[in-house]
């Protein structure tokens, strides 16, 4: 590990702005959240025109927030080993706020309530609850947003490659392919290689399908294919969720290292898991699409397969990985670290359900029941939030800074604190719970996006509500002391 | 100075060629040949210009955003059917069009193009991509002609061609992506 530099001031500040945001964004959103359930537990009464606005919000924001948090973890790593353009932080943040007020101006002033998929051709098609100016607001806030991270990761690329060349090698193929004796490239180096090829390719996509569907909002005779534009929208929306967990996981790359004295080794099993990941997430999107009775078989055929493939090979590693650095080192757990690992295994399991999903034969009968919400709500709570909650707290306790880090020296840690450990376990319980009850709703037919769920699905959304309960408190613990500690947060 | 010339030249005879001829009576004839060359003819003068430590440019042309902005709104114009109907039946405005390609896409391209840096190229190229992307799509699936003069197979035929091109400049732009050069490398300087 290269000896670290402190942080600008600037780039300190925006990083902190990053966190601080996100952290209060994701609390709001899980309230958001658990109104939702709470609604279809009737146990209070929320109208079905104001429960879609919610899902859109909640949806939207989620997948943003998810965004701006993970490229927070993407640039505070990468910049230990290249020479990153700070501005390029606050260019990103403009756009992501401007465009987070005109989606929520759309949902809540102007009545918008497409869902964050804003399918062609729903967003044309407010039937009176909203207005051609809410979809408007929504689809062009969506591209500010887009526009931003544009930016970002093209700095990203720019960064790496001025480092390492050129994409094989950042990716360690001449490692993998050649037999080159040359140094690995570090985890944060390909991680951050594989998701600018991705994220790049998958705005370009975003920023075709959003432009035609505003173009339609105006000349309704534009009227694009909607299976062509749902396989843009997801590709798009897909490829930059999963880029988060490739993100967030840079994380776990770097800390765990950290709190163990040992060091995360990067071999030909990592590179080409890595390499084969950056393939296949871009050719997983169409187990979303199976029940379009229209598309290809082939596509379907295809997307079962990588989705087999994509996420066990990464997972695998990653988990692998994290176990042995773990076993016996001795490491004295924090809140981050703790969190950290409880991401690991919160990405492992949540890929059992999407897995079962992305089967032909069982989507057939469960991708529009709760089974769906229930896998990627599995591991976005108990994985990707975990990682970034991990890396905020890392961020926090930073009284220790002061000593270098040493890569064969565990760092000192910050013992947990009654409060630290009642919240983390009590959301690990809450995420694990309210996925589950997500997951049976779905075995037991029960359809997703309904604002109103008959009585014998009540009882679901009930024991749902509690678990949501749970993760909603331990967030507000979590996130009160990240936010109240984040003036003194790491400078290095 | 005769490089100059030269480039001047070429735009007049072409636009001189055009206003004489039909040529651009074909829809691809004017999309994908007449504005590539005007704009080349622009281009090439323009970076015949080493303006970069001129005062004036520094002031107003920082990394050469202004320029390629300027580039960027005034083909976005030229691209709206409507326009391009009525330069194609009007020579004033036909000649409006070839002196605007020149001077305001093609000449502040070449000016900017040299001091703008990975990012702002990069971000320039995804949004050509993507404009060749959706232009390409409306066009082919257009019910209607979007411009009078031309007709719906020649408009659909535009789209592919637009969407073939999308794609090939896609590889071209990867390519070098994947093959290193250190001189490359060397230019990826920070900053917007």
């Amino acid at each position: 590990m290269s000896p670290l530099q402190p942080l600008n001031k600037s780039a300190r500040l925006a990083i902190l702005c990053y966190v601080g945001i996100s952290a209060i964004v994701f609390l709001l959103m899980m309230i958001v959240g658990l109104v939702m359930r709470a609604s279809q537990a009737q146990l209070i009464g929320v109208p079905p025109q104001f429960f879609y606005q919610l899902m859109t919000a909640h949806g939207g924001s989620m997948i943003v927030t998810s965004g701006l948090a993970a490229s927070a973890v993407l640039w505070y790593f990468l910049r230990r080993y290249t020479n990153l353009y700070t501005p390029i932080l606050w260019i990103n943040l403009g756009l992501f706020l401007t465009g987070v007020v005109l989606i929520l101006g759309s949902i809540f002033i102007g009545g918008f309530a497409g869902a964050w998929t804003f399918l062609f051709p729903l967003p044309s098609h407010g039937l009176g609850i909203w207005s051609t100016g809410a979809a408007t607001a929504f689809i062009v806030g969506l591209l500010l947003i887009g526009v931003g991270f544009l930016i970002f990761y093209l700095e990203v690329a720019r960064a790496i490659l001025k480092e390492y060349g050129s994409i094989p090698k950042a990716l360690g193929w001449p490692q993998l392919f050649k037999n080159s004796s040359d140094t690995m490239p570090p985890a944060t180096i390909v991680a951050g290689t594989m998701v600018f090829i991705v994220n790049i390719l998958g705005i370009l996509a975003g920023a075709v399908v959003l432009v035609l569907i505003l173009i339609n909002l105006y000349v309704p005779r534009f009227e694009v294919d909607p299976l062509l534009t749902k396989n843009l929208t997801y590709f798009f929306g897909h490829v930059f969720i999963n880029a988060t967990i490739y993100q967030a996981v840079i994380a776990v790359y770097e800390l765990l290292p950290q709190y163990t004295g040992r060091t995360w080794k990067v071999n030909k099993v990592f590179l080409a898991a890595w390499t084969a990941s950056s393939l296949m997430v871009m050719a997983v999107y169409p187990h979303h699409l199976m029940m379009d009775f229209a598309m290809p078989s082939w596509m379907a055929i295809s997307a079962q397969i990588f989705s087999y493939a994509n996420g066990i090979p990464l997972i695998i590693v990653t988990a692998w990985g994290a176990l042995t650095i773990v076993h016996r080192s001795g490491i004295k757990w924090d809140a981050a670290s703790l969190l950290l690992m409880i991401a690991i295994f919160g990405w492992s399991a949540g890929v059992i359900p999407a897995i079962i999903d992305a089967t032909v034969a069982v989507n057939k009968v469960m991708h529009n029941t709760l089974w769906v919400p229930g896998h990627f709500h599995f591991y976005l709570l108990t994985g990707l939030v975990a990682m970034l909650l991990g890396f905020m707290i890392y961020m926090i306790n930073g009284d220790d800074q002061s000593a270098p880090i040493n890569p064969n020296k565990p760092i000192d840690v910050k013992p947990m604190t009654a409060a630290d450990t009642s919240a983390i376990w009590v959301y690990t319980l809450g995420s694990i719970g309210f996925s589950m009850m997500f997951l049976i709703s779905g075995t037991a037919s029960v359809p997703r996006r309904w604002a109103e769920h008959f009585p014998e699905w009540i009882v679901y959304s009930q024991v749902a509500t509690v678990f949501g309960s749970f993760i909603v408190l331990a967030m507000l613990i979590l996130v009160i002391k990240i936010v109240i500690r984040l003036p003194k947060a790491r400078t290095l | 100075m005769i490089e100059r010339i030269f480039w001047i030249f070429c735009a007049l005879a072409y636009s001189l060629f055009a206003i004489n001829t039909n040529f651009e009576a074909s829809m691809i004839n004017n999309v994908l040949i007449a504005y590539t060359l005007l704009i080349y003819c622009g281009w090439k003068l323009g970076s015949s210009f080493d303006i970069e430590q001129h005062w004036l440019n520094k002031l107003s042309n920082y990394k050469g955003i202004a320029g390629v902005l300027i580039a960027s709104f005034t083909l976005a114009f030229w691209m709206i059917p409507n326009w391009m109907e009525l330069a194609a039946s009007n020579t004033q405005i036909q000649l409006i069009k070839h002196f605007s390609m020149f001077t305001l896409v093609g000449l502040p391209l070449g000016l900017s193009w040299s001091q703008s840096n990975f990012v702002i190229r990069g971000f320039v190229k995804i949004e050509l991509l993507s404009m060749l992307l959706r232009l390409g799509w409306i066009y082919l699936i257009s019910p209607t002609r979007l411009c009078n003069i031309y007709s719906l197979s020649e408009q659909a035929l535009l789209g592919k061609a637009l969407l073939s091109l999308a794609v090939a400049l896609t590889l071209y732009y990867l390519y070098p992506l994947f093959v290193d050069q250190n001189d490359r490398a060397k230019k990826l300087t920070p900053g917007l």
